[in-house]
C-alpha cells in the first residue's frame, strides 16, 4: 500500500470513527473481497461466509472507534472478520479432534511412507502456474476444516491471503512464534491430508516415483 | 556433525520457505538438505502444499457488504433509543449524592427553623400580651424577695439583675430566675426571645412571617431534590 493510499485510508478510518458510513463504505468496498475470502475459507460455506462477513462489517463499525491508528487496519478488520467466525464455526459444529495439535507432531518425525503423495514436478509453488480444478479445490477446503481453528487461521492469512507473519500475529493477537508454530502444524496437516487423498489429486500434482 | 544428520522439523522447513530463518539456522539446514533426501522430499511436499494454498481462486462475492445508509441511522436509533431515556436518567440518579444530601438538610433546616419562627410569631402575640400582666407580676414578686429596691422602675434590666447574661434577655426574665413558681413559662419565653433577638426579629408579625418564608423554601427546597432524584 504506498502513501497515498495509506493517507487516503486514515482519512476514512478518522470520519468513519466520527460516524461517518459513507466513509466507511469506502473501506467496506476495499475490504469486503479479502474479508469474505477468508470467511469463505474458514467456514466453506458460501451463505454463511457471507452473513458472517456482513456482521462482521457491522461490528467494525460499531467498533471502529476502539481502532488505534498506526495499527494495520487490514490486521484489526480480518481479527474481527476471523473470530467471528470461529465462533459460528464452534456454535454450529462438533469440532474436529482437539488432539490435531499432538497428532500433527508426528510430522515432525519424518516417515518416508508418506512422502510420496505430492510432487513437485512442473509446478515448483508458483501460483500462478496452478489452476486448480473444482475437485481439487475442494478437496483443500476440506482438509483445511480439518485443522484446528487457529491454525486455519494462521494458514488462511498466511498462505491464501499472503498476510505476513506479523500481520498474522497482529489479527490472532499472538507471538511470532505461535504463528510460526501454527502455520507449519497447519501445512503439515494439510500436506497429510492431502496425502490421504491423493487419488483425488490431478497427476501432475502427484509425485512420479512411487 | 550429529546435529546435521538429524532430520529437519517441519517448523523448521515451514520456516525456511517463508524465508524465517535465521542466517546460521539457514545455513544448517542447507547443509543438511545437500545430503538428505528425505528433508528435500519433506521440504518439496510442503512447498506443494503452500502452493496449492496460494492457488486456490478468490471466492466470488456473492454480493456487495456495503452498510446500508438509510438503514444505518435508523438501526443507530433504534439501538440508541432505548438508551436515551436511561442516559439521562442516569445523569438525575448521578446527581451528587452529597450534594442532593445537603440540600436535603438545608431544606429540613429551613423548614424547622421556619415553623419555629411561625409558633413563636403566633405564641409571641400571647406572649406580648402577657408580658404586660405577669411582668409586672414578677417583679412585684422580685421586690418580695427584696434582692433590689426599684419601686417604679418596674423593667430597668440594668438596675435589677446583678448578672450579665441574664442582662442580655428581657427584663421579665431576670426577676423569674429568683422566682419559683413561673420558672417554666419564663424560660421558653426567654429562649425564644433570645432566639429572635438573635436574629434582629423581635416583632412577633414579622417573626411569623419570616417562619412562612423559611418553611415554604424549606419544602420548595425539599420537593426540588426529591424531583431530581
Amino acid at each position: 500500500m504506498n502513501k497515498a493510499v495509506r493517507d487516503d485510508e486514515e482519512q476514512l478510518i478518522a470520519r468513519s470513527q466520527r460516524g461517518d458510513v459513507h466513509a466507511f463504505n469506502q473501506l467496506v468496498l476495499h475490504y469486503q473481497q479479502t474479508l469474505y475470502s477468508v470467511v469463505f475459507r474458514m467456514l466453506g460455506d458460501p451463505d454463511t461466509a457471507a452473513d458472517v462477513t456482513q456482521d462482521a462489517f457491522l461490528a467494525a463499525f460499531k467498533g471502529i472507534s476502539s481502532f488505534r491508528g498506526g495499527s494495520s487496519f487490514r490486521a484489526w478488520l480480518l481479527r474481527i472478520g476471523s473470530n467471528m467466525a470461529c465462533d459460528y464455526w464452534r456454535r454450529t459444529r462438533r469440532h474436529p479432534a482437539e488432539s490435531l495439535e499432538e497428532l500433527t507432531a508426528e510430522d515432525e518425525t519424518h516417515a518416508p511412507s508418506m512422502l510420496n503423495a505430492l510432487a513437485t514436478t512442473g509446478v515448483e509453488g508458483n501460483p500462478e502456474d496452478i489452476l486448480l480444478n473444482q475437485e481439487l479445490q475442494a478437496l483443500i477446503q476440506r482438509g483445511l476444516e480439518e485443522l484446528t481453528l487457529e491454525q486455519r487461521v494462521a494458514v488462511v492469512l498466511c498462505d491464501i491471503e499472503g498476510l505476513s507473519y506479523e500481520e498474522v500475529a497482529a489479527a490472532t493477537q499472538t507471538s511470532l512464534g505461535t504463528v510460526r508454530s501454527r502455520i507449519s502444524r497447519g501445512r503439515a496437516r494439510l500436506r497429510g491430508y492431502l496425502q490421504e487423498h491423493k487419488e483425488l489429486l490431478p497427476r501432475r500434482y502427484r509425485l512420479t516415483k512411487e | 556433525m550429529a546435529k546435521q544428520d538429524q532430520h529437519l522439523t517441519t517448523a523448521r522447513l515451514s520456516a525456511l520457505l517463508d524465508g524465517q530463518l535465521s542466517s546460521a539456522e539457514l545455513a544448517q539446514s542447507e547443509t543438511h538438505l545437500q545430503t538428505c533426501e528425505v528433508c528435500r522430499q519433506q521440504l518439496a511436499e510442503l512447498r506443494q502444499t503452500v502452493a496449492l494454498l496460494r492457488g486456490l481462486p478468490r471466492p466470488k462475492l456473492p454480493r456487495s457488504f456495503v452498510l446500508p445508509t438509510a438503514a444505518l441511522p435508523q438501526h443507530e436509533a433504534r439501538t440508541e433509543h432505548p438508551r436515551a431515556p436511561i442516559i439521562p436518567l442516569r445523569r438525575h440518579t448521578g446527581w451528587p449524592g452529597r450534594i442532593a444530601t445537603a440540600a436535603r438538610v438545608i431544606s429540613t433546616l429551613a423548614a424547622v427553623l421556619g415553623i419555629v419562627f411561625l409558633l413563636s410569631g403566633l405564641f409571641g402575640t400571647v406572649i406580648d400580651v402577657q408580658r404586660g400582666t405577669s411582668g409586672v407580676s414578677m417583679t412585684a414578686n422580685g421586690n418580695a424577695n427584696g434582692t433590689t429596691t426599684t419601686p417604679a422602675g418596674v423593667q430597668k434590666p440594668q438596675v435589677v439583675t446583678p448578672h450579665e447574661g441574664a442582662d442580655r434577655l428581657t427584663p421579665t426574665v431576670t426577676p423569674a430566675m429568683g422566682g419559683n413558681k413561673q420558672t417554666v413559662p419564663p424560660t421558653q419565653q426567654s429562649w425564644l426571645q433570645s432566639f429572635t433577638a438573635f436574629f434582629g426579629v423581635d416583632m412577633a408579625g414579622t417573626r411569623a412571617l419570616l417562619g412562612l418564608a423559611l418553611l415554604v423554601l424549606g419544602i420548595v427546597g425539599f420537593v426540588v431534590v426529591a424531583r431530581r432524584v
